[in-house]
């Protein structure tokens, strides 16, 4: 008898509770829906807000309350009995629970009589579930608002969001600059680890240890915390760049200061900006939004230099041929073309444009030329759109380290060691023609190419007729020094970006080595 | 358990068939009937309340007759002494002796109606204390037991209040019950004069249903049947609502009472309800039951205040409000 009852009483609480769960659950998730409402509401129309996974944290988090509160307050056996004593009556359920295991006669009678009230009775029938549809309806109708108001676009949002992926980016960078502080300052404790006083001084091997030696490694460490706290209150990608760039300046000056004066410094140095310059293009390379141009496609982590039709796409650098779009997001190596910034990474050929939000490309086209004949400097240099033309009657030679069809028309027979600077490209807002000349003693003839027209329809062609002086024959270093030296008071005298210095800095050194 | 559902079957039967006996000489008054068994039943004292005439003594006898119990009727006047109660010795001269010989009053009856209580004075009235509780007399260091089963049903006229003594507290704790005598309505007291200034007739006599000793058996049956937890806590927060000096009670409480009922009072409410119970074919005890039995119960337990005489609120109005309210918060 106790065991007959028993199963009715559970099978009233399970009705009971699935009941419970009817009533308590759209009621939780409807406060879970309003906050993510409030966290993603603002959004549509102030940007300084916006928070989706957080509204739908809490909306998890009140699910998951929702079920705590569910699994803490089951109905009980007390409780379905006082509940199946509404249809069987007078308390016989409540009483028969307490008799459970009680044999004495008029127990049994008591639980005999309750039996034969429970047989007549059905919890399907009896006991029928009562959905609570207002809340259902009202849950639904919060559900339906927070889907909408997340995934409504909107510009603020999109701001917002963009300014999340900013700090997030900065936050990265922060780490890896960490990172990259503690693996300095392991170095230089494995460089002065006990022990080793009075013996020999070993010439130190890591880049901190060096660093140390010429009481160089504070500085950088002040300097890598200095940026480090910079990122931490960035709130545009042009202060995270301009935060990179100067890091990047700050080290290529120390370097250049330690090129003349020692060589293991310049090698610490050069290691410190190879490894920052890491950083900094690993978190380009993965970069928390796309930055597509108007008809550009964003590639893959690595840049191709492609010839004149070729497309070139990646990061940290691309360089576009003629007809090549260009996408990126960091500065390419590219003396030709000079920097692509993250924000107008984009190298149009004549009739094509790509470009992201704003065309900053600040490219001077810099030509220093210095041979036996003396030709002269020429420099010139532009920011924003425009060419930069230039013809030199030289002996000497000219030598750049891009490819494609630069604007810097050197004639003469010699080599230029000089930057060739690339066109300047344009944003899609300002689509000049692109000028190309072609040295027409280099080639023998003067030839027109062809390119593919303007999108006005208009072309240009300019010829030079100069031709190329004879050169006189002067000692190899004698002449990469003077180059080197007129290409560094080049680089201190006009507004380069750092990582172009470098460049040209790390071009004199390989030559050098 | 056959023999016990039986048993059951048959108390329940013969309570029944006292109901219908008394129902033949009282016209109406079902509910007062009922209350009346269930106190006997549990051994318990009434006092009726009720204008005169109502047919309240008559009550008494057709009750003692149906239960074929020994009926003895004291009406209580000023100037009614203790020892009219409860006997008194005398000189007799017995085998050419004379000797103290006891002779018992009135009070040495099975069922005692004691008329009119609050016209005697509190000496006489508290001469019917200790039989009430003790069911003994004691006389001259003796104690004389009264015959079991032993009954108190008193009555009081609520009209006049000139030359009378009202109860005391002590003597109305004593009391199991206490019933209002309803007037009757006009069928019934059609019914009254028809059956009283009619030719006696036989049938009308109520017959003899339960014995001394049925009486003793369903009142062990009575005992046996459960009461659960929740119902027994309902009862006690009932009482326990009734007292102003706890700071629980309800609003009702601290307004418009100045005591409340004491252990008796829970005492009283669980015991008829387990023979409230039984009447109803039920081997458990209800929130119904307690309900029922409540009013008769705790209604002369409780002492009213000023407030509740200005504002014309009788104990029952109070204590039906403090029904709803223990419900409403224990939610049953």
């Amino acid at each position: 008898m106790d065991r007959q009852i028993r199963i009715f009483l559970r099978k009233l609480q399970r009705r009971l509770g699935v009941q419970m769960a009817m009533d308590i659950f759209p009621l939780f998730l409807s406060v879970g829906f309003l906050i993510g409402i409030f966290h993603v509401l603002p959004a549509c129309f102030y940007p300084f807000y916006y928070a989706g996974r957080l509204g739908i944290f809490w909306i998890f988090a009140c699910m998951l309350c929702g079920l705590c509160y569910f699994l803490f307050h089951l109905p009980k056996e007390a409780e379905a009995a006082h509940t199946g004593d509404a249809v069987i009556g007078k308390e016989r359920l409540l009483t028969a629970l307490e008799l459970r295991g009680n044999d004495s006669a008029i127990s049994c009678l008591q639980k005999e009589d309750t039996l034969a009230r429970i047989s007549s009775c059905s919890p399907g029938k009896d006991f029928p579930f009562s959905p609570p549809v207002k809340r259902i309806l009202f849950s639904c109708l919060a559900c339906f608002a927070f889907f909408f108001f997340l995934f409504l676009p909107s510009d603020a949002k999109a701001e917002a969001q963009h300014l999340k992926e900013i700090r997030q980016e900065a936050k990265k960078e922060i780490t890896a600059l960490s990172n990259l502080q503690k693996e300095l300052q392991k170095e230089k404790e494995l460089e002065t680890a006990p022990g080793t006083e009075g013996k020999a001084v070993k010439e130190p091997k890591t880049a901190g240890g060096k660093l140390l030696a010429h009481g160089k490694f504070e500085d950088v460490q002040n300097l890598l915390e200095e940026t480090k706290q910079k990122l931490s209150s960035t709130k545009s990608k042009t202060d995270l760049e301009r935060t990179n760039v100067k890091l990047l300046a700050s080290l290529s000056k120390y370097k250049e200061k330690a090129y003349a004066s020692s060589y293991d410094e310049l090698e610490a140095f050069s290691e410190v900006l190879e490894k920052v310059r890491n950083i900094q293009n690993s978190s380009q390379e993965h970069p928390s939004g796309s930055q597509n141009g108007e008809n550009g496609t964003q590639g893959g982590s690595s840049g191709s230099q492609n010839g004149e039709n070729g497309n070139q796409s990646g990061n940290p650098s691309s360089q576009n041929g003629e007809n090549g779009t260009q996408s990126g997001s960091s500065g390419s190596q590219d003396v030709e073309n000079g920097n692509s910034n993250e924000t107008s990474s984009h190298q149009n050929g004549e009739g094509e444009s790509s470009g992201n939000d704003s065309g900053s490309d600040t490219r001077t086209n810099n030509r220093n030329h210095s041979g036996s004949n003396g030709a002269g400097n020429e420099n010139s240099s532009g920011n924003g759109s425009g060419n930069s033309n230039g013809s030199n009657n030289k002996n000497g030679n000219a030598s750049g380290s891009g490819t494609g069809l630069g604007h810097g028309s050197e004639n003469g027979s010699g080599k230029n060691y000089g930057s060739k600077q690339g066109i300047e490209r344009e944003s899609k807002r300002n689509q000049n023609k692109e000028q190309i000349t072609i040295m027409s003693e280099a080639l023998g003839s003067e030839k027109n190419l062809t390119g593919r027209a303007s999108k006005d329809g208009n072309s240009q062609t300019q010829t030079s007729s100069n031709p190329p002086l004879a050169g006189t024959k002067k000692d190899f270093e004698e002449v990469v020094s003077e180059y080197a030296d007129s290409a560094y008071a080049a680089l201190e005298n006009n507004q380069i970006p750092s990582s172009m210095k470098y460049v040209v800095q790390n071009y004199f050194y390989n030559l050098n080595s | 358990m056959n023999d016990l559902s039986k048993e059951y079957q048959s108390a329940v039967t013969k309570i029944r068939q006292c109901k219908t006996e008394i129902g033949k000489a009282i016209i109406g008054q079902k509910d007062i009937v009922e209350q009346l068994l269930l106190a006997i039943l549990c051994d318990g004292n009434v006092l009726l309340e009720g204008v005169p005439g109502l047919g309240k003594t008559q009550l008494a006898k057709t009750v003692s007759e149906v239960l074929d119990l020994s009926f003895s009727r004291i009406q209580f006047t000023p100037d009614l002494m203790p020892a009219d109660i409860t006997g008194t010795t005398l000189i007799t001269k017995k085998d050419g002796e004379n000797k103290f010989t006891f002779e018992k009053g009135p009070v040495f009856a099975n069922l005692v109606l004691a008329d009119e209580i609050n016209r005697a004075t509190p000496k006489t009235q508290a001469a019917l204390l200790e039989a009430m509780q003790e069911k003994t007399v004691t006389i001259s260091h003796t104690s004389y037991h009264l015959p079991l089963p032993f009954l108190v049903l008193a009555t009081q006229n609520p009209i006049e209040s000139e030359g009378t003594y009202p109860l005391p507290e002590a003597q109305l704790d004593r009391f199991l019950f206490k019933l209002f005598v309803p007037f009757p309505d006009r069928q019934e007291l059609k019914d009254i004069v028809k059956l009283t200034l009619s030719p006696v007739d036989d049938l009308t006599k109520p017959a003899n249903i339960l014995s001394a000793e049925d009486i003793f058996e369903i009142r062990s049956l009575i005992q046996e049947i459960p009461v659960s937890d929740a119902v027994m806590d309902y009862a006690m927060q009932l009482v326990l609502n009734t007292h102003p000096e706890l700071p629980d009670a309800p609003e009702i409480t601290h307004t418009y009472l100045t005591a409340g009922a004491s252990p008796r009072g829970a005492q009283a409410i669980i015991r008829t309800a387990k023979a409230h119970a039984m009447l109803e074919h039920r081997f458990n005890v209800s929130f119904d039951d307690i309900d029922y039995v409540a009013l008769p119960a705790l209604r002369h337990r409780i002492q009213t205040g000023f407030e509740a005489v200005t504002e014309n609120l009788s104990e029952d109005a109070i204590l039906l409000d403090l029904i709803e309210y223990t419900r409403n918060a224990m939610k049953i």
